[in-house]
């Protein structure tokens, strides 16, 4: 019976946890999308200084919940999004605007498809 | 590297726990769900443990799921015969009043080598001896010999005061006064203490010390 309890709270702690961390990876990948997006306005309008300036709200962030992130996801891809915007940040420098808008579309896809694969669906699951 | 350390004593750790979670019958005799558990968590665990590249909790999450299943599943077929039936099988008698049950052979995929061998292994080296054998759920061959081919037993000679078979109580243990047995033995430290003053030994000194239950001390000093 003890195991049993034991086992019991182990459930709920995996499926607690695992709802928690969900969401919070969810919500934070949406935020990132939204603020790739701006990036992409931000450089279609020649801004690229409020660009770098959101991109840099991207790093903070990334930063923050480097924690949950590292817990959850493939450290690979971490560092792909990790090297899209190091690359990002020298095209918004230079103010290249064809491969600064590759680069965004880039990191809007990673932030976009992170969500999707850890989601409790039949394509994830098979 | 040394993330590497760092995550294998951490899996080594948690994989303790699960074993210790799961109970004993984990480490001895195992029903084919157990096994399969087994299997898994090896596999499981080592694959976050060589990676770095893998969150650890990719690891951990699936073996304490396993674990969660495998206590829910035994304390189900606890409960319900039939569950019990589906996740771990029923004994099969493949001796029964001295024959061989072929068909039930057949039926486990079972070779007379095989049986043979098991039977040896359990002591019992002809099949004419034996009046019953069941193979259990977990492997294991339980064998009721013959009435004549089986040993005596005290019931047999008829021995009212046969000496009872306890336990010995480990008094001392590596130099450590065992409180608990002592309590067991229904001795007192006063006796043990002058037990050991006669000796001219103190507690730190002896390695074993054992009581037997009619009374007998044993006593084995440190080497060193």
């Amino acid at each position: 019976m003890k195991s049993l309890i034991m086992a019991l709270i182990i459930a709920a702690v995996i499926v607690a946890g695992g709802l928690y961390c969900t969401n919070q990876v969810e919500e934070l990948m949406m935020e990132l999308t939204k603020k790739s997006d701006s990036i992409a306005e931000n450089i279609n309008n020649d801004g690229y200084d409020s660009a770098k300036d959101i991109l840099l709200e991207i790093e903070k962030s990334l930063e923050t919940d480097a924690a949950i992130l590292a817990s959850y996801l493939d450290h690979n891809e971490l560092d792909k999004i990790e090297v899209a915007v190091a690359q990002l940040e020298v095209y918004l420098e230079r103010q290249e605007k064809t491969p600064a808008l590759a680069g965004t579309n880039t990191l809007k896809r990673y932030f976009q498809r992170i969500p999707k694969d850890y989601k409790i669906k039949l394509e994830n699951i098979f | 590297m040394l993330v590497l350390v760092v995550r294998t004593l951490i899996i080594y750790a948690l994989i303790i726990i699960s074993i210790r979670i799961m109970g004993k019958r984990q480490i001895g005799e195992m029903q084919p769900s157990e096994l399969v558990v087994a299997i898994m968590i090896s596999d499981l665990a080592s694959v976050p443990m060589q990676s770095i590249d893998l969150p650890l909790v990719s690891g951990i999450i699936p073996v304490f799921t396993l674990i969660v299943a495998e206590i829910i599943m035994s304390f189900l077929s606890l409960k319900n015969r039939f569950l019990r039936k589906i996740i771990s099988g029923e004994p099969n008698v493949i001796i029964s009043n001295g024959r061989v049950n072929e068909k039930e052979l057949e039926k486990l995929r079972f070779n007379l080598n095989d049986l043979l061998e098991q039977m040896r292994i359990s002591g019992n080296f002809d099949v004419a001896d034996i009046e019953m054998a069941i193979l259990e759920t977990n492997g294991q061959l339980s064998i009721v010999p013959k009435t004549e081919a089986r040993g005596v037993t005290i019931r047999d000679l008829k021995i009212k005061d046969a000496t009872k078979d306890f336990i010995p109580y480990m008094l001392i243990s590596d130099g450590t006064l065992v409180e608990a047995e002592l309590k067991r033995s229904g001795k007192e430290k006063k006796w043990l203490m002058a037990e050991l003053e006669e000796r001219k030994l103190k507690v730190k000194d002896v390695f074993i010390a054992s009581l037997s239950p009619d009374g007998k001390l044993f006593i084995q000093e440190h080497e060193r």
